[in-house]
C-alpha cells in the first residue's frame, strides 16, 4: 500500500505486510533507468523500519526526506511522523527520528508529504476514532526553521467524513488524499474509500473543494493512499478489497491489496475537435498571457495559473494527437 | 517556331534567376543581427582593445589590448560582470605567467572554463608566432604556465586567433600573411583535432577553397553547437576593408556551406574582425577600427543577434506565424527553425516554438 516515487522515477517505495499478518514495513523495489521493468522489491533496514507496524510513505521532490507513521515507542503519542533522510540519491537513509512537536502530538498523526520548497507540510491528524482524520498543514520560512503552529485546513476540505493520505503536488497547488478505510466516507464515492483532488489556485489562496475524478480511477473497491510524481504526469496509488464482504479482488490486480498507477493527462484538444493541431495553438496564442484554465496545461496538468510557454511545450508534445471518436474527414 | 523557342527560353531563364534569389534571400534571412553597440569604458580605451572571447556563463569576456598595465606588447586582459545584465567591470590584466614582455593575442577560452588558447609571439616556439595554452585547475585556480601546441600545429610560419569547439576536439585557426604550404590565399581558416581531449592535435587541414578565397580569411570563431563557423575576411563582396562572414553546416559531419557576408549593421566600410558569439547564439561580439562612436583605435563591439518569426511578413508575430510553424513541424524548414539556435538545429520542433512564443505579439518595424 501506499506508493511514493523518487525524483528520478528510479524507487518506489510502499509498505507491505504478508497475508493476513499485521506486520506492515517500510518496502522498496528499484530499476537501473525509467524505461526498465521494478526489481524484486527489498525491505529497508532496521534503522527505518521497526518491530511495530511502519507505513505510508511519502518521499519528498528533492529525494532526500522519506516521511512515514510509525507505532514504534519513543513518541509523543498514538501514531507519529517519522522521517529518514539522506545526502544525495545516491547515499544511504540515516536513521529515522520522530518529526517531533509541534507536527507530533498526543493524538495519532499519519504521514507527511512536503511542498518540493520545503516550506509546507501536510499530514493527517485523529484525536479519537471516533471523529476520524482530518488534514492538517503547517509552514516555516526557511527549510532550517522548525515548523509553526499546525492548523487543520478546515472545512471544505475536512468533512465529518474521515480524510487522511495527504499527498501534496511539488508545487504546492494540488492536494490529493483519500478517505480512511474505518470511514465515516464522504458522499459523492464511488464505493470504498476514495481518492480525491482539492486545489488552490496560488500557494496562499484556500483550498477549493474536494471532488471527486470518479472512473477509471475511483472504482467501487478500496482505492486509496495516493501520491503524485513529481513531474505531476503519474498517480501512485493503491487498492484493497474486503473478501469479508465477499469482494472479489479489483480485476487486473494480484492480491489482496496492489500497486498502481495512472497518467495524468491534460486536456490539449481544446477545441473538441479530437485532434490536436494549429488550430488549438491559436486558442491558446488568444489566452496568451492570461490565466484562462483551458490553455493552462503545463508545466503541471494543472497549470501554474498563466498560459505561457510552458503551455505551449505541453500542447507541442501531443501535437497532431488524435483522439478517439474523430470524425472520418470527407 | 522560332519566336516561340525564344520566349520559351526567356520564361526559363527569368525562372531560373528568381530561384537563386530567392535561395541566397531565404539563406540571409534566417537571423539578422541588431545594430551593433559599443562595449564602452571601462572596457574599451583609446588603446586597441581586440578578438573578444565571452566566457560560456557569459560572465567573463577575454579580449588582447596593449592599454598600460601590462606586462609588455600587447596582453590578454579579462572583464567581468555579476550577472548578464550587469555593465563590464575594469578590465584586468591576466599577469605572468601567462602574460609577458612579447605579445599574447586572440584569445579564445573554452566551454568548460578550464583553458585559454591564445597566440604569442614569446621564445620557445616553432615560428614567427606560434598558438599556445595555458589551463587552470578550476575556475578560481590561478593560471598555470602556457604550453606552445608543438610542431604539428605550429608551422615555421605564422599562426593568429585560435577557436576551441565546445568539446574540446577542434580547434581553427587561421595563418597570416605568410601563408603556409596548402592554402588559398594570403591567409586562410584552418581545423586541427584530436580523438579525445588528452590526445594529440593532429596535422591541420585547412578548411577548402568553398570557404577560403584567394584573399584573407582569418580569426574564427565557432557556435557552442558547432554547425557555424564566423570569421573576417577581404574576399570580393567585401563592405569595406575586412568584414564578418558566416558559414554553416547541417551537421557536424557536413561540409561547410558558401560563406555569406553578414552584411550592414554589423559590416561597414570600415572594418570588422575577430567575430565572437555567446553560447546561446544571442549575442555576437566583434571588434572594429575607428567605428564612429567608439574609444579610438580598435574596440569591441556587440551586437544581438535577432531570429526571423515573423515567418508571413506581416509586420507581427502572431498565431498565423506559429501556424507556418506546425504546417511544417518535423520537416527541416529553414524559414521555421529558429531554435535553439538562431540558425535552427535542422528541425522544426518545440525548440522552435519556445523561440517564436517568446517574440509572440512583437510588432515588426
Amino acid at each position: 500500500m501506499g506508493p511514493t516515487i523518487s525524483v528520478d522515477g528510479l524507487e518506489l517505495y510502499f509498505e507491505f505486510s504478508p497475508a493476513h499478518q499485521n506486520l506492515w514495513n517500510l518496502w522498496v523495489a528499484t530499476r537501473p533507468n525509467q524505461q526498465d521493468d521494478w526489481g524484486e522489491p527489498v525491505i529497508l533496514g532496521p534503522e527505518i523500519n521497526s518491530s511495530s507496524e511502519d507505513g505510508l510513505p511519502q518521499i519528498s521532490p528533492d529525494g532526500l526526506e522519506l516521511y512515514f507513521y510509525s507505532k514504534r515507542p519513543g513518541g509523543y503519542g498514538g501514531c507519529d511522523i517519522w522521517v529518514t533522510r539522506r545526502s544525495t540519491l545516491s547515499d544511504p537513509w540515516g536513521a529515522a527520528v520522530n518529526l517531533g512537536p509541534p507536527i507530533n502530538s498526543s493524538a495519532h498523526e499519519g504521514t507527511a508529504t512536503i511542498t518540493s520548497d520545503g516550506l509546507e507540510i501536510f499530514f493527517s491528524r485523529s484525536y479519537s476514532a471516533a471523529a476520524g482524520f482530518d488534514l492538517w498543514s503547517a509552514r516555516r520560512t526557511t527549510r532550517d526553521e522548525p515548523w509553526g503552529t499546525p492548523s487543520s485546513l478546515g472545512s471544505p476540505v475536512n468533512s465529518s467524513a474521515s480524510e487522511t493520505a495527504p499527498c501534496i503536488s511539488a508545487d504546492g497547488l494540488v492536494l490529493l488524499f483519500s478517505s480512511h478505510p474505518d470511514g465515516p466516507y464522504p458522499p459523492g464515492g464511488y464505493g470504498g474509500t476514495d481518492i480525491w483532488i482539492t486545489q488552490r489556485r496560488t500557494r496562499n489562496d484556500p483550498w477549493g473543494a474536494p471532488w471527486n475524478p470518479g472512473p477509471p480511477l475511483n472504482t467501487p473497491y478500496w482505492d486509496n493512499c495516493p501520491s503524485i510524481s513529481v513531474d505531476g504526469r503519474w498517480l501512485y496509488f493503491s487498492d484493497w478489497h474486503r473478501s469479508s464482504i465477499g469482494q472479489s479482488p479489483k480485476p487486473g490486480g494480484f492480491g489482496i491489496r496492489d500497486l498502481w498507477k495512472a497518467p495524468i493527462l491534460p486536456i490539449v484538444d481544446f477545441n473538441g475537435d479530437r485532434i490536436v493541431d494549429a488550430e488549438d495553438m491559436c486558442i491558446m496564442v488568444d489566452h496568451w498571457g492570461t490565466d484562462n484554465s483551458l490553455c493552462d496545461i503545463g508545466p503541471m496538468p494543472w497549470g501554474d495559473g498563466v498560459v505561457d510557454v510552458e503551455d505551449l511545450i505541453v500542447l507541442a508534445e501531443h501535437l497532431f494527437e488524435e483522439l478517439p471518436g474523430r470524425p472520418i474527414q470527407p | 517556331m522560332k519566336r516561340l523557342n525564344d520566349d520559351r527560353m526567356r520564361f526559363v531563364l527569368v525562372g531560373f534567376v528568381a530561384t537563386i534569389v530567392l535561395v541566397s534571400g531565404r539563406a540571409k534571412a534566417d537571423f539578422t543581427f541588431g545594430e551593433p553597440m559599443n562595449l564602452v569604458s571601462p572596457v574599451n580605451s583609446a588603446h586597441a582593445e581586440y578578438a573578444p572571447s565571452l566566457s560560456v556563463d557569459g560572465l567573463s569576456l577575454y579580449f588582447e589590448s596593449n592599454r598600460p598595465g601590462g606586462e609588455g606588447g600587447h596582453d590578454i586582459w579579462v572583464t567581468t560582470r555579476e550577472t548578464k545584465d550587469d555593465e563590464w567591470g575594469t578590465p584586468v590584466n591576466l599577469g605572468a605567467p601567462v602574460n609577458s614582455s612579447d605579445h599574447e593575442a586572440g584569445p579564445n577560452i573554452s566551454a568548460d572554463g578550464l583553458s585559454i588558447y591564445f597566440l604569442s609571439t614569446r621564445p620557445g616556439g616553432s615560428g614567427v608566432q606560434d598558438l599556445w595554452m595555458t589551463t587552470r585547475e578550476t575556475v578560481d585556480s590561478p593560471w598555470n604556465e602556457p604550453v606552445n601546441l608543438g610542431p604539428t600545429v605550429n608551422s615555421p610560419f605564422a599562426e593568429i586567433r585560435p577557436a576551441i569547439s565546445a568539446d574540446g576536439l577542434s580547434l581553427y585557426f587561421s595563418d597570416h600573411i605568410d601563408a603556409r604550404p596548402g592554402g588559398y590565399g594570403r591567409a586562410d581558416l584552418w581545423v586541427t583535432m584530436r580523438e579525445t581531449v588528452d590526445a594529440l592535435w593532429s596535422e591541420p587541414v585547412n578548411l577548402g577553397p568553398i570557404v577560403n578565397s584567394s584573399r584573407f580569411d582569418a580569426r574564427p570563431c565557432i557556435s557552442s553547437d558547432g554547425l557555424m563557423l564566423l570569421f573576417d575576411s577581404n574576399r570580393d563582396g567585401s563592405y569595406g576593408r575586412l568584414d564578418l562572414y558566416i558559414t554553416k553546416r547541417a551537421s557536424s559531419s557536413d561540409p561547410w556551406g558558401t560563406p555569406v557576408n553578414i552584411g550592414p549593421p554589423v559590416n561597414s566600410p570600415i572594418q570588422e574582425e575577430c567575430p565572437s558569439i555567446s553560447r546561446d547564439g544571442s549575442t555576437l561580439y566583434f571588434c572594429s577600427l575607428d567605428r564612429p562612436g567608439g574609444y579610438g583605435d580598435y574596440d569591441l563591439w556587440q551586437a544581438k543577434v535577432i531570429p526571423i518569426v515573423d515567418f508571413n511578413d506581416d509586420r507581427i508575430v502572431d498565431a498565423e506565424d506559429m501556424c507556418i510553424m506546425v504546417d511544417n513541424w518535423g520537416t527541416d524548414n529553414s524559414l521555421c527553425d529558429i531554435g535553439p539556435m538562431p540558425w535552427g538545429d535542422g528541425i522544426v520542433d518545440v525548440q522552435d516554438l519556445i523561440v517564436l512564443s517568446e517574440h509572440l505579439f512583437e510588432e515588426v518595424p
